[in-house]
């Protein structure tokens, strides 16, 4: 079971955050959400697993909240760690909706893959509290792996970290879509979005602006309607390349 | 670190070794043979035996139970609120419970029959949970928890003072500054009788909630999408509280501090994890209460020194030096 959205709607103080949102998401595809800040990319996540209240139909919201937290991982974008845990406790955390259900085997060894995907075998025994921040997003994502979820929503997984971290990250989402899960990734970085996502989908105040490849999805008209820039976009060996280039000159 | 089994352990034989001491030292001046010989095998013409039996064995396990309350209530309070300056004070249920007492002695009923006191006092802190759940409603966040608390424990302060301001008589208001002192000194078994169930079944609700306040190290956002029912959760932990913090003032009167610094004590041996902590810092809460009542006997054998008033005592500068000691290693 993968996501799947029909006219969801959030409001909050009278304000439309979202509006007839519709879309599925697939298995073995990476999508990225991408738009503006306040254009509802974390709102969308967050009704969508039904922690937000809203209108129209969540097919994961409806769901038992452990049969839910099964089907579908949540990474939100605060990277708290409230106490001086291990990192091995922090993981461990994303097995919690499996206890009683899988074996104390079962849920060890998931913990153990999670933990050798991020290459944190070696700081397993760490306390969080002493981790750089790259590190400790590396954790956060090694308890979202560690649920072995069929659906994975993470809100801006790569923010503030540097390059190598960023990649490091997106090669992760792209494994586990190509390994069959649906993932679903929202991300600022535009560039890092168009190399990695299969799909991208353009959120614009609240509505959806553009749903496709990542070649059509940034096309001219759509950064200049969104986003109010230009850019280079262009193909390279490596894949599909992207830069913001000028701001329009108009406000956004 | 130490492993958490030899913690428990430890903890566990630590507590049952201050309680069997504290059932040798009391202003009768027994010596510790005959105390337990009559303890075990005196009969009802045995002076000794009625010291033994109906006063020393219920201020045990008084001790002993308020201990576990307040250690587990603090650990669950720091929890919850992902603060390690969180206790259960901060609900608003021991200003509450203390507020009902306050009026049933002040009122005289009191002295009318055995248990008013600590019914009011439980009743107090009921109400005080049933305000909490009603005006942090349906928010899921525990920031609204907090504000409630604060409001809700100012209110029950002032209105507890408003009773000592008025009040007609000078032998009332100061019985009642003496109860809010804390003490465990005057625990009857039909004290312990009426508290225990509430006690048990908030300690209950506050171990149900053990695996919510694990998740609850990542945030709220996280811990929901993990499964955790967060409006399930703040009803344990409220209720969870107000039972069994409500029932300590019920027979102990305010005794501040303990569920504030025996948890953070004992977060450096167990590790951060807030469900884990649960059982330590109950266990832990039982030493501290059991070892400061023994020292409030010891010090001043005749003069009733209170347990509340020294467990702040030795409280404050231990905490002080705790803040002190973590901001030399934070340096």
């Amino acid at each position: 079971m993968t996501l799947a959205l029909e006219h969801l709607s959030v409001q909050r103080g009278g304000r439309a955050i979202l509006s007839g949102i519709s879309l599925s998401l697939r298995r073995g595809e990476l999508t990225c959400l991408v738009g503006p800040n306040g254009a509802g990319k974390t709102s969308l996540m967050r009704a969508a697993l039904g922690l937000l209240p809203f209108s129209g139909v969540s097919n994961l919201a409806g769901l038992a909240e452990a049969e839910r937290a099964r089907m579908a991982g949540w990474l939100p974008q605060e990277r708290e760690i409230a106490w001086p845990v291990s990192v091995r406790f922090a993981v461990r955390l994303g097995r919690l909706p499996w206890r009683g259900i899988s074996s104390a085997a079962e849920q060890e060894q998931a913990v153990a893959e999670a933990l050798q995907a991020l290459e944190l075998e070696g700081l397993a025994d760490r306390q969080v509290t002493d981790l750089s921040g790259g590190e400790r997003a590396r954790v956060l994502v090694a308890r979202l792996l560690a649920g072995s979820a069929d659906c994975l929503l993470a809100d801006e997984p790569t923010a503030g970290l540097d390059p190598a971290h960023q990649l490091g990250l997106m090669e992760q989402f792209q494994a586990r879509a190509r390994n069959g899960a649906a993932v679903l990734v929202s991300l600022h970085e535009l560039g890092l979005a168009a190399r990695h996502a299969d799909r991208m989908i353009l959120l614009h105040k609240g509505r959806i602006h553009a749903d496709g490849p990542p070649a059509s999805v940034l096309s001219p008209q759509n950064l200049a309607d969104v986003f109010g820039i230009t850019a280079w976009f262009g193909e390279t060996e490596k894949g599909p390349v992207f830069q913001p280039l000028a701001r329009l000159d108009k406000t956004v | 670190m130490m492993s958490y089994r030899l913690l428990i352990a430890l903890l566990a034989g630590l507590a049952a070794v201050l309680a069997f001491g504290t059932l040798l030292i009391g202003p009768a001046g027994i010596s510790p043979a005959t105390s337990l010989a009559s303890l075990l095998t005196g009969d009802s013409s045995d002076i000794f035996a009625i010291v033994m039996r109906e006063i020393r064995l219920p201020r045990m396990l008084g001790g002993l139970v308020v201990g576990i309350s307040l250690g587990l209530a603090g650990a669950a309070m720091q929890g919850y609120l992902r603060n390690p300056l969180a206790e259960p004070g901060l609900l608003g249920v021991s200003g509450s419970a203390a507020l009902g007492a306050v009026l049933v002695l002040q009122s005289g009923l009191a002295g009318l029959f055995g248990l008013a006191l600590p019914m009011a006092a439980i009743g107090g802190a009921l109400l005080a949970a049933i305000v909490m759940l009603l005006v942090s409603g349906r928010s899921r966040s525990s920031l609204a928890l907090i504000l409630a608390g604060v409001a809700l424990s100012a209110l029950a302060g002032a209105l507890t003072s408003l009773v000592l301001n008025l009040s007609p008589n000078p032998f009332a208001a100061s019985e009642i500054m003496f109860w809010m002192m804390g003490s465990l000194a005057n625990i009857s078994f039909d004290q312990l009788g009426l508290a225990l169930p509430f006690m048990v079944a908030g300690w209950l609700l506050l171990f149900a909630a053990r695996r919510s306040l694990d998740a609850l190290s990542l945030g709220e956002d996280a811990a929901a999408g993990l499964g955790v029912n967060l409006q399930q959760l703040r009803l344990l932990v409220i209720l969870g509280c107000a039972a069994s913090i409500g029932a300590v003032t019920a027979i102990a009167g305010v005794v501040g501090f303990a569920g504030l610094v025996v948890p953070h004590l004992l977060r450096r041996l167990v590790g951060g994890e807030p469900g884990r902590l649960l059982l330590a810092s109950a266990l832990g809460g039982a030493c501290l209460i059991l070892a400061t009542d023994i020292a409030v006997r010891l010090v001043a054998p005749d003069r009733d020194l209170k347990l509340g008033v020294v467990m702040a005592m030795i409280g404050a500068p231990l905490f002080l030096h705790l803040v002190w000691q973590t901001g030399r290693q934070e340096a």
